[in-house]
């Protein structure tokens, strides 16, 4: 099964994927989050605002992934977890973070970002380095994505190479299945 | 022949109508573009009559759709993955496409006509996504409906419908 979505992970990789500049969108982000911590002077805000912002990009993003790849619903959260990183980070970002540390019930695991490309040449200055998680909007889209498909996640870094730590690692928590609305009964 | 189509966001709202050659409408049948019916418009159309009547018949296309997929579930064999794709009467038929984030592609067009799923996800695919999900300036708040008033991506639509080998016949 794995290897049937990095099957179709690549295809859409190659085939249906307008590529842009990695550096532009690189540089871009950087200084966005420059810009926002220039304007909040902090981090806990900045971090924040980077998770709401990631949260808007989440809710868009998913169509664009929906119509591409052509994928249906998912059966559960393992499956779910294996399509984000097998196929949607490998639409968007070319990487495939390795899905571990599935807790016992199955309702929570890790990312391992093995390489993101958004940290290419960033160094945190050392104010920072404990209290800024440079990618959060990725928890953001993370969250934004899958609440769109009804299932609503806490998603957090807990660690991040640009802090020192040796590895990234995204934290995903299945909260619950969002219902589907009803028309309203009074019509 | 294509009747008409409308657009159900995952608030069960019906965020964009449009019809073409659909029988028993009276507006005239011309080619132009400021003619083309569209609802729900933001500024409020020139006929309010048959706006209130667009609002009932839009709750009714829903609540169709809604209790046959209900029904469609309870019938099924295996749990979630069936999905009814069209049913058709003697004037028209309607055919059904709904994505994972619970939109909704309803259109209509004459019994006669074959499959149309492929086109709603063309529509989805080359339309929808483009005109309206990358569209920076269309508001996006997932927890609202917003109509899609978007002239380029009504354009858009109506060239695609209207080149379509079963439109007109």
């Amino acid at each position: 099964m794995a290897k049937q979505y990095k099957t179709l992970g690549e295809e859409i990789w190659k085939n249906r994927v307008e590529t842009i500049s990695a550096e532009l969108f690189i540089f871009t982000y950087g200084s966005l989050v420059t810009q926002l911590v220039k304007d909040y002077e902090d981090y806990d805000q900045v971090n924040a605002h980077l998770e709401k912002m990631g949260y808007n990009i989440g809710v868009r993003l998913i169509e664009d992934f929906l119509a591409r790849s052509g994928w249906g619903r998912c059966t559960d959260f393992r499956e779910t977890m294996e399509v984000v990183s097998k196929i949607g980070f490998k639409m968007f970002l070319n990487i495939t973070p390795t899905v571990t540390h599935w807790s016992a019930d199955s309702k929570a695991c890790s990312l391992i970002l093995d390489e993101n490309p958004l940290n290419d040449f960033v160094e945190l200055p050392p104010e920072a380095q404990h209290k800024l998680w440079y990618s959060n909007a990725l928890c953001g889209v993370l969250r934004g994505a899958l609440e769109m498909v009804q299932m609503q996640v806490e998603a957090k870094f807990t660690s991040c190479v640009l802090r020192g730590d040796d590895i990234s690692e995204i934290q995903v928590k299945f909260v619950r299945h969002l219902q589907e609305e009803v028309p309203d009964p009074d019509d | 022949m294509i009747y008409s189509l409308y657009l159900f966001d995952r608030h069960c709202q019906c965020v964009f109508y449009t019809e073409w050659n659909r029988p028993g409408a009276s507006r005239s049948t011309s080619d132009d573009l400021r003619n083309q019916y569209v609802w729900p418009t933001q500024h409020g159309s020139s006929d309010p009559r048959k706006d209130t009547a667009m609002v009932d018949e839009a709750k009714l296309v829903y609540g169709v759709i809604y209790s046959l997929k209900s029904m469609v579930a309870k019938l099924s064999a295996t749990a979630g993955s069936d999905q009814f794709l069209s049913y058709r009467t003697n004037t028209y038929k309607l055919h059904y496409f709904e994505t994972a984030s619970g939109l909704k592609f309803v259109l209509t067009s004459d019994p006669a006509t074959s499959s149309l799923l492929e086109v709603l996800k063309q529509i989805y695919l080359h339309i929808y996504l483009e005109y309206v999900v990358k569209n920076a300036l269309v508001p996006a708040d997932p927890k609202k409906s917003l109509p899609i008033a978007n002239d380029y991506f009504c354009a858009v639509l109506n060239n695609y419908i209207k080149g379509l080998a079963c439109f007109q016949s």
